[in-house]
């Protein structure tokens, strides 16, 4: 019998880890001991416990949340969907958030806690860069506060957030039974960022979302205070600005000051 | 492959051990007796953050081999560029003694298995295989190690032993070896070879490294998992590695259900002690029949 070339037995063998026809049996050898069905179902089940492995270890709360059966039965129907296309099993699992989307659209509390776990794993190996010193900012003179423009950690990610997953998060991660799922009473986004080795993350009200948002697309600091002084006193605008330019100081979030150049 | 060093295996740097990230602390807290480490290349192809922190605090303190699961250097897709510029930039940071990955193929049409797959050991595959080693060798301008993997099919297109394939590989494209010893073992029981006439076929002077590692015996078939100690029929492979090859740098390769630290250390001192009697039992045996 005619054998397949090298392109063709590799399409054949990938073909029946996918579970898809394929013709391989007839390619490997019958050499006695196990069966060449057995051998092959070896790979064949590899494949899967491999990749769901990886998912379990990703999305380490949202497998707790979800419970073994579960989670098991919807990552496998995940990796029967996505086969991976990357060199680097790291991104395996990137569509997963929204995978779960689709299959739980009556809980989309799960997509969202598993949106978290992704984002951060993506802080913890994302850029590295150093942040600014509190030192940095007493050396501005009243001029460079005028156009003053700071950038932020390149690990920042910052998402509306619509249920109370990060309560969910923190008592999965004390192994304690998880809240039941519920909408947020008021708007919130979430912040996900790296601060040393660590990755981070805390839910932010409007204000706070609306300075940092302004600053993330380049508007100067003194800016940011006018378009807030619309919404509050002088004093409260200037208060809540600069407070919140402490805390990202304290949380490493600003890595970069740019004074002088013109904002467009 | 003229850039490339005349000499061709480097003398051995000792005993080493694969750097898992449960063991960082160990490794940063005191000087542990390992002579280098190996770390999975693909760990530290990342952005940033600790891994790569922690790479740069061991790369300080001890020498590091790098080793691949993503090559696919047997795959008919073609080198992925991206992959081996990525790797490429990590080995300049790193300035490893060696980079290494597998004789194997990982995935095909764009989708990867991430699984190390067996090839036929065919025409045809080395052909690709030294052709693409070649390419790997001229971006990275340094020698390569290709791994043996463990395999559980044999194809009907093959055409020559696995041991012979490795050989001519190796010698056709001017390639390093690194010799499982624990796969040439789970092969041979799922094969049904002896695998004292794989190591016997192997060219000396391009194996490179060694790694140890355990498995699972199911009876009739053996799984490669690198989730156990080392066992005593893989010991003894061992020891027929040493009178084969000399001194090899060895190292334990642990995968999984990682154990604390010591123990590790103490399954390497193990492989010291009979990579030590066996060499000096070598020595003796050729000083007397220098005699005689």
């Amino acid at each position: 019998m005619k054998t397949l070339a090298l392109t063709g037995l590799q399409q054949a063998f990938h073909d029946h880890l996918l579970n898809m026809t394929s013709s391989i049996v007839q390619e490997v050898v019958d050499s006695g001991g196990i069966s060449v069905d057995h051998r092959l179902n070896i790979y064949h089940n590899a494949y899967r416990v491999r990749l769901l492995e990886n998912l379990q270890d990703a999305y380490e709360k949202t497998f707790a949340y979800l419970g073994d059966a579960t989670f098991q039965a919807t990552a496998l129907a995940f990796i029967e969907a996505h086969p991976p296309q990357h060199r680097n099993l790291r991104w395996h699992g990137a569509a997963f958030p929204q995978w779960l989307n689709m299959q739980f659209p009556a809980d989309e509390d799960i997509a969202e806690l598993a949106m978290i776990d992704w984002q951060l794993r993506h802080a913890f190996d994302g850029p590295n860069a150093t942040p600014i010193k509190a030192g940095e900012l007493s050396g501005l003179s009243t001029t460079d506060w005028e156009s003053v423009r700071f950038q932020f950690a390149p690990t920042l990610f910052l998402t509306p957030l619509r249920f109370n997953s990060v309560a969910i998060w923190h008592t999965l991660d004390q192994e304690q039974v998880p809240p039941k799922a519920e909408l947020l009473a008021d708007e919130s986004w979430l912040l996900i960022w790296r601060k040393g080795w660590q990755p981070h993350f805390r839910i932010i009200q409007k204000i706070e979302h609306s300075i940092l948002f302004k600053m993330q697309q380049g508007m100067p600091f003194a800016e940011v205070c006018s378009a807030l002084h619309q919404q509050l006193s002088e004093t409260e605008a200037l208060t809540v600005a600069a407070e919140s330019l402490h805390t990202w100081l304290q949380d490493e979030l600003l890595v970069g000051i740019t004074v002088g150049a013109r904002w467009t | 492959m003229s850039k490339l060093s005349t000499s061709i295996r480097k003398n051995s740097p000792g005993f080493g051990l694969g750097l898992r990230p449960q063991h960082y602390p160990d490794f940063l807290r005191e000087t542990q007796a390992v002579d280098w480490l190996e770390i999975i290349s693909e760990n530290y192809m990342v952005p940033g953050g600790k891994p790569l922190a922690m790479l740069d605090a061991i790369i300080e303190q001890y020498p590091v081999a790098m080793h691949g699961v993503s090559l696919s250097i047997g795959t008919t897709d073609g080198l992925d560029t991206a992959y081996l510029k990525d790797l490429k930039a990590l080995a300049k940071h790193v300035q490893p003694l060696w980079i290494s990955d597998h004789l194997c193929w990982t995935g095909v049409a764009g989708r990867n298995s991430h699984d190390l797959l067996p090839l036929p050991y065919s025409e045809e595959a080395l052909k690709l295989v030294v052709k693409h080693v070649e390419q790997v060798q001229d971006v990275l301008g340094q020698r390569i190690l290709l791994e043996n993997v463990s395999s559980y099919v044999e194809y009907r297109s093959s055409d020559m032993s696995e041991w012979e394939f490795l050989r001519q590989v190796s010698e056709q494209a001017d390639c390093l070896l690194l010799l499982d010893v624990n796969n040439i073992y789970v092969s041979s029981i799922n094969h049904g070879f002896d695998p004292i006439i794989f190591l016997k076929h192997l060219p000396v002077a391009r194996v490179q490294q060694i790694h140890l590692a355990g498995h699972n015996d199911h009876g009739d078939y053996v799984v490669d998992t690198h989730d156990q100690p080392v066992c005593e029929a893989v010991w003894n492979l061992y020891r027929h590695a040493c009178v084969q090859f000399g001194e090899v740098a060895t190292m334990i390769e642990r995968d999984d259900n990682i154990p604390p630290l010591e123990e590790l250390i103490a399954e390497l001192n193990h492989a010291r002690a009979i990579a030590a009697k066996t060499l000096c039992a070598l020595e003796t045996q050729g000083e007397l029949e220098a005699v005689a």
